[in-house]
């Protein structure tokens, strides 16, 4: 007979051991493995689909920009010609020759447009705390330059043809000259008073901090389970990132979309009061249906029952990702000022894994850490946002802006442990910083 | 010829290979050679079938996700079996406050120390049995020093506690587990002599 000299020896020959694994246990692998390649392909699916979003309303925003600008002053540059057209009768050669030079210089509005707008830009860029310069503007400036030209241009003609040969104009044209080029110019002033350009879309990379609760509700036989939960529940701070892009429909309001991630987070802990009658299962293959389940996120796969007594200390994480549709009012709008702003909307929101980790380390079973919680969550569903906040001219820059906000969110969420169905109501409070670039 | 027939004449370094890059024929014939050893080592650590279930499953999920960080310096299984432990551990970390530190002073030192001859008469399920009757941070450190060949010092850095607290409740676990031989000695004994 084998004699082992000490104790360890005896022990050492389980190293060796040998026991036969579960065979379902290389299904719950290989299904594991499957659910991570989902949740990184969802990943790359809503990340794909916002950058393309916000790209594609960028571009669409800046064509549509772009071709209103145009069509508004070519419609500006006939109104001129024809109205110069009437009176063209009317006026000497003089007056003539000014409408002609008029007629190039509105013939070339279009490239000159492009040019001042570049050059009006740089401007703005340069001075930007200095009143804002338009196309316009730049427009006038050169009527201006025209006019002092062919004044000059009068007094010349005056001087060199000799008295008997001037033809002298009708006294009421004749006065009318000037001033008619000038009324021409004042008018187109008027038509182009600068006025303050409504900027119509942004983009706001922001960063979160949240502030998380939730209520459990519902589920027959668990009203102790819901009601320890609810007192139990130690509210973190979490944090989210996100990015959002929206348009200045009117003067005062936008509609904003974008992409937020944050990871809601619980504690608990608590004593059990009472035992769980159906909250906590054994391990059970019937479980895996919620894993099949497409609009059900699977927590965990196993959990036990507590008994009266146990001690509860855990932590749970949700991963949210979320697509807000938000409706915002801005108050004194000015590009300078501070602007404060209200919000409202709804965003989609997809849990894209949650994890209960708590443990029971008083339980009657003896060393066992026990993950339990919600066998599965609602992956999809909706929620409720409003916020607040003031946005913060950057450095004097007009385009660019701080936001500091406060932002609530509501969501209910249908939960199910096994067949017991509980509903629980998301509350978050959210204090965001962003910066805003306008356009 | 079968895919699995293909596996078969492969070279562990290939069907290593093939598993990082995710292919589930690799990866099942790792599973399946090392599965039942490390079942045994999950039934060890945990408290019945279904936590070792569990951590089998849990610890397979690491070692296909943890699988480009082995450095071939030794064996797989022995690579394989560290992940396991060290999942098995985890789960213990987390719920660190189970264990209680035993006072040195208060061990029977005697006990642990002393050396008797054991006859290799008990079976695997016996000794297994026995391990789990001790308490569970005796029975960590018995199983990580006497049978998976862990020193002092990696357990006190693996369980976060010293090195003589870790000393500590490896005798405590030789003490006890020399009771409980004795005891399953003499019911044995006793058994024989009401059968005679």
């Amino acid at each position: 007979m084998d004699k082992f000299e000490n104790i360890d020896d005896l022990f050492a020959q389980l190293g060796n051991d040998e026991r036969q694994a579960p065979s379902e246990a290389w299904e719950y692998i290989i299904a594991d493995q499957k659910r991570k390649r989902r949740a990184g392909l969802l990943w790359w699916y809503y990340g794909t689909a916002g950058v393309l979003l916000i790209v594609g309303l960028m571009g669409y925003y800046q064509f549509k920009s772009d071709k209103t600008n145009l069509q508004a002053n070519n419609l500006v540059t006939k109104k001129t010609t024809d109205k110069k057209t009437a009176d063209k009768k009317t006026k000497i050669s003089i007056s003539n020759s000014i409408s002609n030079n008029n007629n190039i210089i509105e013939n070339r509005e279009t490239p000159r447009i492009i040019a001042a707008n570049i050059v009006s830009n740089i401007i703005q860029k340069a001075f930007a705390n200095k009143p804002i310069i338009n196309n316009s503007t730049a427009k006038t400036d050169a009527l201006d330059r025209v006019i002092v030209q062919q004044k000059q241009e009068e007094s010349i003609v005056k001087a060199n043809v000799p008295t008997d040969e001037v033809v002298t104009p009708p006294t009421t044209t004749q006065n009318n000259v000037l001033p008619k080029v000038q009324e021409d110019k004042k008018d187109k002033t008027i038509r182009k008073i600068p006025t303050p350009k409504i900027q119509k879309y942004f983009v706001e990379p922001l960063l979160m901090g949240t502030y998380n609760s939730r209520r459990l509700k519902g589920g027959a036989d668990m009203t102790n389970y819901i009601d320890q939960r609810n007192a139990s529940e130690v509210k973190l701070l979490s944090y989210g990132v996100g990015i959002i892009a929206g348009k200045q429909f009117s003067k005062n309001w936008n509609v904003q979309g974008g992409l937020l991630y944050n990871i809601q987070g619980l504690t608990a802990s608590y004593t059990v009061s009472s035992a769980q009658k159906k909250v906590f299962v054994e391990v059970d293959p019937t479980m895996k249906k919620y894993d099949t389940t497409s609009n059900y996120i699977y927590i965990h796969d196993s959990a036990y029952r507590l008994e009266k007594g146990n001690a509860i200390n855990g932590d749970q994480k949700f991963h949210y990702i979320r697509i807000p549709v938000i409706f915002e009012w801005q108050m004194n709008i000015k590009k300078t000022a501070n602007i404060f702003y209200a919000g409202a909307g709804m965003s989609l929101n997809v849990l894209l894994a949650a994890r209960g980790d708590i443990q029971d380390y008083q339980s009657t079973r003896s060393g066992v850490f026990v993950p339990i919680n919600q066998v599965s969550l609602q992956r999809l569903g909706f929620d409720f946002t409003g916020g607040a906040g003031v946005l913060v001219p950057w450095f004097g820059r007009p385009d660019w802006k701080m936001s500091f906000g406060i932002r609530g969110m509501y969501s209910p969420v249908s939960a199910f442990s096994k067949e017991v169905p509980i509903k629980q109501h998301n509350y978050s409070l959210a204090f965001e910083v962003g910066v805003r670039k306008t356009w | 010829m079968t895919k699995r027939n293909y596996i078969d004449q492969l070279d562990e370094q290939k069907i290593i290979d093939g598993a990082i890059k995710k292919d589930h024929a690799c990866q099942k014939w790792i599973y399946e050679k090392f599965a039942n050893k490390m079942m045994a080592v999950c039934l060890r650590y945990t408290a019945d079938a279904d936590e070792a279930k569990d951590l089998l499953q849990d610890s397979f999920i690491r070692v296909f996700d943890y699988l480009h960080q082995f450095r071939h310096k030794g064996s797989l299984e022995g690579w394989v079996r560290r992940v396991v432990v060290t999942s098995a551990l985890n789960h213990y970390n987390v719920s660190k406050r189970r264990f209680t530190d035993v006072d040195i002073d208060s061990v029977d030192w005697e006990k642990g120390a002393s050396y008797t001859p054991y006859n290799a008469q008990y079976t695997m399920d016996e000794l297994t049995t026995l391990i789990k009757k001790l308490p569970p941070m005796a029975q960590t450190v018995f199983n990580l020093f006497a049978v998976d060949g862990y020193s002092h010092n990696e357990i006190a850095e693996m369980l976060n506690i010293s090195d003589g607290t870790s000393k500590s409740n490896l005798f405590r676990a030789r003490a006890l587990l020399q009771e409980k031989l004795k005891q399953l000695e003499q019911h044995s004994y006793g058994q024989v002599r009401e059968h005679r």
